[in-house]
């Protein structure tokens, strides 16, 4: 929990969200500067941070800011650490390839201020477009990569991760896995350093920090000597460790695999030597050397990426068990029961459990339940949004490109609305080539953050191209689908400092697009005239379809004391079925014979009752219906009201 | 208490939004309190609002936060069906505590998918040798303090049909822990009702 973060109790254990005990390390560490773009999982570890900075004023001072993508997040913490500030950026695993280029050349400079980059990777992508392995970066930008296997260790490995930092001059990689960034467990809190926050005075080092080819030649030269000491360092380390077993047969096994293989040898009953590696790069030459002495196989137990498998191959040629023979899949993340089924086909003992079996009993008893996927809120403004641009496109056979956001979802049925969907921005670029390539028309939609993010310069391209079709800009005023984030346009920072809102509509028609109009998308009517006026425009038009996200809309009505009016169906609905079949509010539904609507869950946007074709959904009428409390319930004919 | 090697399972399931993840910090804060090792494993992100919930709360001995798929000791589901999409975890050693009231899928609503009954869910259920105790607890929370504090009713009937590793009052301390004080009232009220639901 987020006071347990702040708690001041050195020695204390408390049950922290893996992602709120890397906010605690870096605090722990004294962090001066932080930036993030969010993602899932990386999302929570700045939301902590932004949200205890303001009690630790005075105490323990650091900026947290929301940059407005992972490259100008990098970009910020470089320019902290280059004033010999400690800089940490936060992004997931697709972040890091928009900060790559930031990443590779900072590789070169070195760090001053001990910088970390946090990169969080999600195998089984639970929340993500792919599957990448971020480890290959410690190599690619050759840079130390740092991985924990428990909340706990995400805690400690943080403030080791700016040590390591410092001592070498070197930005650290530090790489998590959804399971332990989503993961919750007991953490030793230590001393939270007194701390306030000065301005240094600059002092510049053209040699290293301005990457002319003639001073780039000599700092790659540097950065490798830096790396060769690191792994000299990492196999002396006490984040890698040997625990001695008996027989011939080892196990690496790094991050969160270290704790499958733990379990998994309990249930085996097996008894063999584990390197527990916690640097994945460098890695630890030495240390792998003396483990392998006097073994005779060896297995690697590591998510994703053969990484330490094929860095094994090229040092030994120790007989290796991993994913390229086939004992340990290369897609999705592990369990226990995956690792333990492979090291008990390596080892010829039996598995604890016939796991094989249980799993296809389980998914024979999974198909009776009816398919459950995440779903737009009720009241959500995309939904509407939606439900008009699959009405013209129907009619048209038209092109849906489009982004990255919490309106993916509208790929789903009933909608299928959305057509693409690559990596941030990419909506505008593909319809930029679409442009070319089809003869039909095109709308593509990005939300808000999304175009903020990586959207611009595709749309400079549009306009300069002479491109021809529609944007529809999603404009829920914030980052939604990752859990309520400001952006620029919002305005808000967080830590009670002030922001300025960036102006949509000001960058658009900065751009050169002529065609601007801004529709509250709960105006079904407007905002389809309003698409078909930008269809017929010709050239590039941009719709901002402009309503909060519902979630915060509910809130900010409720801070008010605003009424929210609750709809009802009344007994004119013919069961057309139009609002559960082409719209899809989840507060509709079918009670017995007659559509509903959950009155816990509707959030009085109303837009069902201008799409109903027999206008049967109307709002409760009882003025009564809107008084809180106990007594409105009993009365109400429509049965309307519950406690909220 | 737990003694060495020993442990407790729990698989929480529901519908994104029924407070899940609350339940979870109820449990792992009370198993801190208690000085328990405990490790969770929470559905965040893309699935967060009206979908499918899985969190994993692991005590004792155990060293990833993940429940081995047969392995679940417990699990405590918020809503009938989705006892049935988790049921890999489950054994015939497994005890499950089971909200009867349903929140219908679109899927259903809409023609595309049918909901079993109650009566067939425990069956299959059962059929595996999992001991099923089975109760409305939306009703439960909707009488003594709103639908909402159903999250909390499920934990106090938990703490009947299992023996946890830790008392009744660690329970609710951690609820007064985790939830807002204006809170603490009607919660602590769904949390001894659900426990005298058995």
């Amino acid at each position: 929990m987020v006071k347990d973060v702040i708690m001041d109790a050195e020695g204390k254990k408390v049950f922290l969200l893996g992602n709120e005990a890397i906010a605690r390390g870096a605090i722990e560490a004294g962090i001066d500067v932080a930036a993030t773009y969010p993602g899932t999982p990386s999302s929570e570890i700045a939301d902590t941070l932004a949200m205890v900075c303001t009690s630790l004023k005075d105490k323990m001072e650091y900026f947290i800011e929301y940059s407005t993508n992972e490259k100008v997040a990098f970009e910020v913490a470089i320019g902290a650490s280059l004033a010999g500030k400690r800089g940490m950026a936060i992004m997931k695993h697709v972040g890091v390839n928009v900060a790559s280029d930031a990443l590779l050349s900072f590789a070169q400079v070195g760090a001053r201020g001990g910088f970390v980059l946090v990169s969080a990777d999600d195998p089984g992508m639970h929340s993500s477009q792919n599957e990448q392995d971020n480890r290959w970066y410690g190599k690619f930008a050759m840079l130390p990569v740092i991985e924990p296997s428990n909340v706990n260790e995400g805690k400690e490995y943080i403030k080791l991760a700016f040590k390591i930092s410092e001592k070498f001059g070197l930005p650290v990689i530090f790489r998590t896995v959804t399971r332990l960034n989503h993961s919750r467990g007991v953490v030793k809190l230590g001393k939270i350093p007194e701390k306030k926050f000065e301005k240094v005075k600059w002092n510049s080092s053209i040699k290293t920090d301005v990457l002319l080819p003639i001073n780039a030649r000599v700092q790659k030269t540097v950065l490798q000597k830096k790396l060769a000491k690191i792994q000299e360092f990492f196999s002396k380390s006490d984040i890698n460790w040997i625990e001695n077993g008996k027989g011939t047969t080892g196990v690496i096994a790094s991050g969160l695999s270290y704790a499958y293989v733990k379990e998994a040898l309990e249930n085996l009953s097996l008894d063999i030597p584990v390197l527990k590696l916690s640097s994945t790069y460098p890695i630890p030459e030495k240390l792998i050397l003396e483990f392998l002495e006097g073994l005779e196989r060896v297995t690697i137990v590591e998510e994703l990426d053969p990484f330490i498998e094929l860095h094994l191959k090229a040092l030994t040629d120790i007989e290796v068990f991993g994913k390229m023979n086939g004992y340990f899949p290369v897609n999705y993340e592990y369990t226990t029961h995956i690792v333990e089924e492979g090291i008990a086909k390596i080892t010829g003992v039996a598995a604890s459990r016939n796991y094989s079996q249980i799993i296809e009993r389980g998914e024979k008893m999974a198909q009776l339940a009816p398919p459950r996927p995440p779903v737009l809120c009720p009241g959500c403004p995309h939904i509407a949004s939606y439900y008009v641009i699959k009405k013209v496109a129907k009619e048209n056979g038209t092109a849906l490109p489009s982004d990255i956001g919490c309106y993916t979802l509208a790929a789903t049925k009933p909608l299928e609305a959305v057509e693409t969907c690559i990596c941030m921005g990419a909506s505008v670029g593909v319809a930029n080539g679409l442009s070319y390539a089809v003869d039909g028309e095109i709308i593509a939609t990005i939300g808000d953050s999304t175009f903020l993010h990586a959207g611009i310069p595709a749309l400079i391209d549009a306009v300069y191209n002479n491109a021809n079709f529609v944007l529809i800009i999603l404009d829920n005023n914030t980052t939604g689908m990752t859990g309520h984030q400001p952006h620029p346009g919002t305005g808000l920072r967080p830590c009670g400092l002030k922001g300025r809102a960036v102006s949509i509509e000001d960058i658009v028609k900065g751009i050169g697009v002529e065609f601007v109009e801004v529709v509250n998308p709960y105006d079904i009517g407007k905002m389809e005239k309003t698409l078909r006026k930008a269809l017929e425009y010709g050239g590039v038009a941009v719709i901002i379809s402009r309503m909060p996200c519902s979630l915060i809309w509910v809130r900010q009505r409720r801070k008010t004391g605003e009424k929210v009016p609750v709809y009802t169906v009344t007994d004119d609905c013919n069961l057309c079925m139009e609002c559960m079949t082409s719209f899809t509010c989840p507060a509709i539904f079918m009670k017995e014979d007659k559509v509903a609507i959950n009155e816990n869950m509707c959030v009085g946007c109303g837009v069902c009752s201008k799409i109903c074709p027999e206008k049967a959904i109307k709002i409760c009428q009882q003025e009564i219906c809107w008084v809180r409390g106990g007594v409105c319930n009993r009365i109400c004919p429509e049965k309307a009201i519950k406690f909220r | 208490m737990l003694t060495d090697g020993e442990k407790l399972d729990i698989l929480l399931t529901g519908v994104g939004g029924q407070g899940i993840l609350t339940s979870a910090a109820i449990l792992g804060r009370a198993a801190v309190n208690a000085d328990i090792n405990v490790m969770g494993a929470e559905t965040h992100g893309m699935a967060q609002r009206g979908g499918s919930v899985e969190v994993h709360i692991r005590m004792g001995d155990v060293y990833s936060p993940l429940i081995p798929v047969g392995g679940a000791d417990v699990m405590v589901s918020l809503e009938p069906v989705e006892a049935l999409r988790y049921s890999k975890y489950v054994s015939e050693k497994t005890t499950i505590v089971l909200n009867t009231r349903k929140i219908v899928p679109l899927s259903v609503s809409i023609g595309n998918a049918e909901y079993p009954s109650i009566a067939k869910i425990t069956e299959i259920l059962e059929g595996i040798g999992c001991k099923v105790h089975s109760f409305d607890a939306t009703a439960i929370a909707e009488n003594v303090a709103k639908p909402q504090a159903t999250n909390v009713v499920m934990i106090g009937a938990l703490s009947k049909v299992v023996k946890l590793p830790f008392t009744f009052e660690y329970l609710e301390n951690a609820v007064k822990l985790v939830l807002p004080e204006k809170l603490h009232k009607m919660n602590v009220k769904a949390l001894k009702a659900g426990f005298e639901a058995f």
